[in-house]
């Protein structure tokens, strides 16, 4: 168990830099997702971490040591591949048994700790079978033991789902979370999958284009995006995007977006352009022309327990989600009226949350 | 789309073209060299002349001492020269793969022997082990070291062949090696390193048991081309001094056309083939028992 810093961390390949100053203070026993897109660093950072890759400046310290120049072994570090990256020539057992024979523990307590992991992660019943022989699931659960028997510092995982089925990687998404609490190892969970970032993590970092776009608890990034990115990044369907104005209302604040006046009661934003953003599931539909979006509806998907319509509001097409059955159909006029206790403002120049 | 039934005659029938090759090309030389054999073969008033001797030609082996001396000799060859040739095609291979797109120009040069004609190995390498004027005997001349006589020492005159061989045909094992090495799954060395595993570890335990099938099949591979070397000890000592470099495929050579014994010769080329199609046999057999329980 430690903490783990990361100071102003830079990566280039040859003239293009892929991260540009990363930083990041993960306390001890703290699991933390770094999310983003593909290509935007994520997995690069977390191969700076592991010792697998060099950054081209800046200090990595876990347990307040830095350890920026230290070869991986140096680290005390364990990792969890996306390809689970296990030993193909080695039974499970041997692959748990394997970092334990390399830092030179005793017989007897290599074979204590294989035999607690394997029977932690239900691995009796295939502890003698090669990886080629074990399901998806399986190799996971090996791969997690394999990191898990040397009671590392720090854990990290790079898209450790990613190749297992929908209904898997929910439970493996659970088996993962318990046990990192249960251990309280420090750890670091790279993924895309803002599901995955949004129920294991304690904190995420969200990173777009080698930058850390907002560093925060699940809730917070849902609740109070940094800037438009997070906003539109967070959530599935996407937040919805409107750009218009702020005035001085007769006597509060008001919204304006052609002749739609939102009235925002006492939130105190500078008047002149802005983007408003609200959530799909923060709409509610009218059938009258006024007090909202005017819209058509352009496609409509039901999920049983959801309701999921695209509706174009001035060529744009905006997401509104229903727990209730709406009586509605394609083509059909609506009006969008956003919750206005529940609205977000962002710069339209720096992005930035007003 | 409905799908037609074939009788077996087109199924047949489009192998044949396969058969007559294989046939033409593979299985009728070697039985004619099984007939010639049985026979004692010469040529009276410029006609062929074939009696059947049975086995006499096989029982006649077993006492040849220019034979005795090949075999000796080919298996020497062949187990040094492709020990050697396999460590050193490894050990470049991992090198070059260590070093990435900047190894480009080692690749290149490492695999320069192989593309080399034989006819022009044997002479450049009999002036380099020339006793006057060789290189290496002019190097050793400035380390104050007398000259040796390295084709003409029966003590030296096998090695020197062997070295050549190693020269000529570690590219040979480089090239498969490095496609194996190259083929090694990135992430489960990087697995290795983040255990804690130093370069030898990772080396000793997790790529050489993942390379080992490649290593095996080179072995293989280059084991049954040494077997039938020639060129070389041809062009360099022509088996001597004495029966020093006799191998095998220069004693068939001699007795098949030098002595101008066809069934003599084709008794051994027999046995040679069967022997190493046998070696190869029990060698894969053992491999693939390997892979079994893998």
């Amino acid at each position: 168990m430690a903490t783990l810093e990361l100071k102003n961390i830079r990566k280039s390949f040859g003239d293009v830099e892929v991260l540009h100053g990363i930083d990041a203070s993960i306390q001890d026993s703290e699991f933390v997702a770094i999310l983003g897109e593909s290509g935007c660093g994520k997995s690069t950072l977390l191969r700076i971490i592991a010792g697998l890759e060099t950054s081209s400046s800046g200090q990595i310290l876990i347990d307040r040591k830095e350890v920026s120049n230290r070869t991986p072994r140096e680290r005390d570090i364990a990792m969890v591949f996306q390809s689970y990256a296990l030993y193909p020539h080695m039974t499970v057992t041997e692959n748990i048994r394997f970092p334990l024979e390399l830092a030179n523990w005793s017989k007897d307590d290599i074979n204590e700790a294989t035999d607690k992991a394997i029977a932690m992660l239900n691995l009796g019943p295939v502890a003698a079978r090669k990886p080629k022989e074990l399901s998806g699931g399986q190799r996971q659960r090996v791969a997690m033991g394999r990191a898990l028997v040397r009671q590392p510092k720090v854990f990290l995982f790079d898209e450790p789902l990613s190749n297992l089925d929908a209904k898997l990687r929910v439970q493996m998404r659970a088996e993962i979370r318990d046990l990192q609490r249960q251990l309280g190892t420090t750890s670091v969970y790279v993924t895309h999958d803002q599901i995955e970032a949004m129920t294991m993590a304690d904190r995420v970092i969200v990173m777009n284009n080698g930058k850390v776009e907002q560093f925060g608890a699940p809730l917070d990034l849902y609740d109070k995006p940094a800037n438009r990115f997070v906003a539109g990044f967070i959530g599935s369907p996407p937040m919805n995007f409107v750009e218009g104005e702020i005035i001085a209302g007769e006597t509060v604040r008001e919204f304006a977006y052609q002749d739609v006046r939102l009235k925002l009661g006492a939130a105190q934003l500078p008047p002149g352009p802005v983007t408003m953003g609200f959530r799909p599931e923060h709409v509610t539909l009218k059938s009258a022309a006024t007090g909202g979006l005017r819209g058509t509806i352009m496609s409509e998907e039901n999920t049983g327990d959801r309701t999921f319509l695209v509706v174009k509001v001035d060529g744009n097409p905006m997401g509104v989600t229903s727990s209730v059955r709406l009586d509605v159909g394609v083509g059909d006029d609506v009006t969008l009226v956003p919750d206005l206790s529940r609205l977000h403002f962002f710069d339209p120049v720096s992005e930035m949350r007003l | 789309m409905t799908s037609v039934q074939l009788g077996w005659m087109p199924k047949y029938g489009s192998l044949f073209p396969a058969i007559v090759f294989f046939l033409a090309l593979a299985a009728l030389p070697v039985a004619n060299l099984l007939f010639l054999s049985f026979m004692e073969i010469s040529w009276e008033g410029g006609v062929v002349q074939r009696e059947f001797v049975g086995l006499e030609n096989y029982a006649a082996l077993a006492d040849d001492p220019l034979l005795k001396a090949g075999i000796s000799n080919t298996l020497i060859l062949v187990v040094v020269a492709t020990s050697c040739q396999v460590a050193l095609g490894l050990a470049l291979a991992l090198a070059c793969s260590s070093l990435g797109n900047s190894s480009r120009l080692y690749r290149t040069l490492f695999i320069l022997p192989i593309l080399i004609p034989g006819i022009i190995i044997g002479a450049i390498w009999r002036l380099m082990y020339n006793f006057q004027f060789g290189i290496i005997n002019q190097g050793l001349d400035l380390l104050g070291i007398p000259a040796i006589d390295w084709l003409g020492s029966p003590h030296l005159a096998l090695a020197s062949v062997i070295v050549v061989d190693i020269w000529h045909w570690t590219p040979f094992s480089f090239l498969l090696l490095l496609a194996a090495v190259e083929g090694l799954p990135k992430d489960v060395s990087e697995a290795a390193k983040v255990d804690g595993a130093t370069a030898w570890q990772e080396f000793r335990r997790v790529s050489l048991p993942l390379l080992w099938p490649a290593i095996v099949t080179t072995f293989i591979f280059r084991a049954v081309i040494a077997f039938k070397v020639f060129d070389e000890v041809f062009l360099l000592t022509s088996g001597g001094p004495g029966t020093a470099t006799e191998v095998i495929s220069f004693t068939i050579y001699q007795r098949f056309f030098l002595q101008d014994n066809p069934g003599y010769g084709s008794a051994i080329s027999v046995a040679v083939i069967f022997s190493v199609a046998l070696v190869i046999a029990i060698a894969l057999q053992m491999q693939n028992r390997r892979e079994a329980t893998r």
